[in-house]
């Protein structure tokens, strides 16, 4: 973890096309622009969020990090080693440093697994030398960690509710030691109020830990409420990205604007609520020039001609819009 | 006026572990053109509230009891084939996921359509045309070619406004809309909250807006009743309940929401914990005795695990169900 300023996570020209069958004749073979050219970094102990729509590739993306897909195009390299050139073995060992924690708390654990097995499977397979007693001593530990009492390494995951789940998840997320943890839309199927114990969980566990997020969720609530930077996605591709605090206050690409102002509030001000028309376009077949421009209430000729690159705005703020 | 009125109503089905108490005792009701948001976690039985006033309830494995009157006319009782009538005619239903409430193997046009057919005796080419109306109405652009499009070939935002269609086709006094746009992008949401709203103007429907959203209750409804463990614990105007709740549970809800700060204000770099209700949501195979939210109140004492609190009214119309309510100068 000690890497200095040098990123923990760096992603660089990501693509990710998903081929289409074309018909029966399948003549010319079409694509799903998931992810088109996407950069970004993280560095220790941060938590960096992706936040877009359904279809905005954000999903992809963290399966990506994760290698459970190969990227079209574009490189990541963990811990400044290029994910996709390693061996099956070196990225076995690799992964136990970067982990993950799904949506659906009761889809993704093996519902015939004790909670104990769920969590020190991880741990035997990233310390093969760890013996019972100090395994057992380390589970202990992260279930206390995560906030489930001691005996439920003995139960089963259907006697837990979701958000007891989650905490098993994120449990066995820890356990192989890892130091990034992609979590995609980790609490989006939870009740608000456990929803908040989660969250406040993770944010110790950080403190604690030093853990990094790449937080992937469609809440702009709550990623505002954990993230240390932000970046927005629009079909496949990063239209801003920036400090929290300059993304919630400061928005500078009239995407974000609009997302950021359809979010229902408590105190709604009747300010003008910008309403978005229209709906996002098939990224079979993106709009040329900026892919927004369908939408986009300011939209000029230049727009729909060239594609804009994401640029300095001010600071670490950068953002991929002409009229900014 | 009056058109929807629920007293006491109670809800409970049979199961192998026991009776499940998912309404006990709720009461409210809802005047023409206004929005009452039901407002509640998983398990608090907004949406088995919902179901009972459709007549949804599988007679099987679960009763109503209580009393459910549409503009008057009782409907608890009603034999399914008066019940049919009701629904689509009286009432309008939006449910959360619109892939699964429309029908997969008919165009849409032909669903908006079988609602003039039932319902008002159109012949076919007349409900055709009334169905196109009906879409364009919910903003479909090109009606006459997507009335002839199956589901599968809209987006999630486009179903919804099918459903929509479809729920207001008849011009029902009551719209039921549960969860209507959970399911949804929240830039498609402002678009099917924003229509709702102006559709609700035009037709002068009162909307029961079932949620769990707290911003859209915000945005959206007149009032807001705050549901817990199957009962109402709150319920007030939307501003009185956000602005000044007497209830813990609700003041619980309403800080454990991680709003996004778009105030222009102080820079607040330090980003506090987010306020959690400890514990769980209890039991409902078992009666509750006192307070149902006592086992995770900090105010609670001993009469509030013994005697069972009562929604009185606290100032105009702002009603809650504590024994200690939080008092404002």
């Amino acid at each position: 973890m000690s890497q200095g300023t040098a990123p923990l996570l760096q992603v660089k020209g990501l693509k990710k096309y998903f081929p289409v069958s074309n018909g029966i004749l399948g003549s010319r073979k079409r694509y799903v622009r998931a992810v088109d050219g996407v950069d970004f970094d993280i560095t220790s102990g941060e938590t960096f969020s992706l936040v877009g729509e359904s279809g905005s590739g954000k999903s992809t993306i963290g399966r990506l990090v994760m290698r459970l897909i190969e990227p079209t195009a574009g490189t990541i390299t963990f811990d400044g080693r290029n994910v996709e050139s390693l061996s099956q073995r070196e990225l076995r060992s690799l992964r136990s440093r970067f982990q993950m924690v799904f949506q659906d708390p009761f889809g993704s654990l093996n519902p015939r697994m004790r909670v104990g097995d769920i969590i020190a499977e991880p741990l035997r397979n990233a310390h093969p030398d760890l013996n019972e007693g100090a395994l057992r001593e380390r589970l202990a530990d992260l279930l206390d960690r995560v906030g489930m009492p001691k005996d439920s390494a003995d139960r089963y995951p259907h006697e837990f509710s979701g958000g007891q789940r989650q905490r098993i998840s994120i449990a066995r997320a820890l356990a192989p030691g890892a130091d990034l943890i992609v979590c995609d839309e980790a609490v989006s199927a939870l009740d608000v109020s456990v929803k908040a114990q989660v969250i406040n969980l993770m944010r110790r566990l950080q403190d604690e830990l030093g853990v990094a997020y790449l937080f992937i969720s469609h809440d702009l609530g709550i990623v505002d409420h954990i993230s240390d930077r932000v970046a927005v996605l629009y079909l496949g591709q990063l239209v801003e990205v920036g400090p929290r605090a300059e993304i919630s206050r400061r928005p500078a690409h009239p995407y974000t604007k609009a997302l950021i102002s359809a979010v229902p509030k408590l105190h709604p001000q009747r300010k003008t609520r910008q309403i978005l028309v229209g709906e996002v376009p098939n990224p079979i077949s993106p709009p040329s020039g900026c892919r927004f421009n369908t939408r986009c209430p300011l939209a000029k000729d230049i727009c729909r001609q060239s594609v804009p690159t994401l640029r300095q705005y001010d600071g670490t703020h950068q953002v991929a819009c002409h009229l900014v | 006026m009056t058109i929807l009125r629920v007293e006491n109503l109670r809800t409970h089905f049979k199961t192998p572990r026991g009776t499940v108490r998912a309404v006990e005792g709720v009461s409210f009701s809802i005047r023409d053109g206004e929005t009452l948001a039901l407002v509640g976690e998983s398990g608090s039985g907004k949406s088995v509230t919902s179901l009972s006033i459709m007549g949804l309830i599988d007679s099987r494995i679960g009763t109503s009891n209580g009393s459910i009157t549409l503009d008057g006319r009782e409907l608890l009782g009603l034999s399914e084939n008066e019940m049919e009538k009701v629904r689509g005619r009286s009432i309008g239903m939006i449910f959360q996921e619109p892939m699964s409430s429309l029908n997969p193997v008919f165009t849409v046009g032909w669903q908006v359509a079988e609602m003039f057919r039932l319902h008002r005796g159109a012949s076919k080419a007349e409900a055709w045309r009334e169905a196109v109306k009906m879409l364009e109405l919910v903003g479909i652009p090109a009606p006459e070619r997507r009335a002839q499009e199956y589901p599968h070939q809209l987006s999630g935002g486009m179903r919804q406004r099918v459903v929509i269609a479809i729920a207001l086709a008849c011009e029902p006094s009551v719209l039921i809309a549960d969860e209507p746009t959970t399911a949804l992008d929240v830039t498609t949401q402002a678009q099917i909250l924003d229509l709702i709203r102006s559709l609700q103007t035009r037709l002068g429907s009162a909307v029961l807006l079932i949620t769990h959203d707290l911003g859209v209750v915000a945005e959206t409804a007149d009032r807001v009743a705050v549901m817990y463990a199957g009962s109402i614990v709150e319920s007030g105007n939307v501003r009185d309940v956000i602005d000044r709740p007497r209830h813990p549970y609700t003041q619980g809800l309403l800080a454990a929401v991680p709003e996004i700060s778009d105030s222009d204000g102080a820079e607040l770099e330090e980003r506090p914990l987010l306020k959690e209700i400890p514990g769980m949501v209890p039991s409902l195979t078992r009666e509750i005795i006192g307070c149902a939210f006592a086992s995770r109140c900090d105010r609670a004492r001993d009469n509030c695990h013994a005697i069972r609190p009562e929604l009185r009214s606290m100032t105009n119309s702002h009603n809650a169900a504590c024994h200690y309510p939080t008092e404002y100068a």
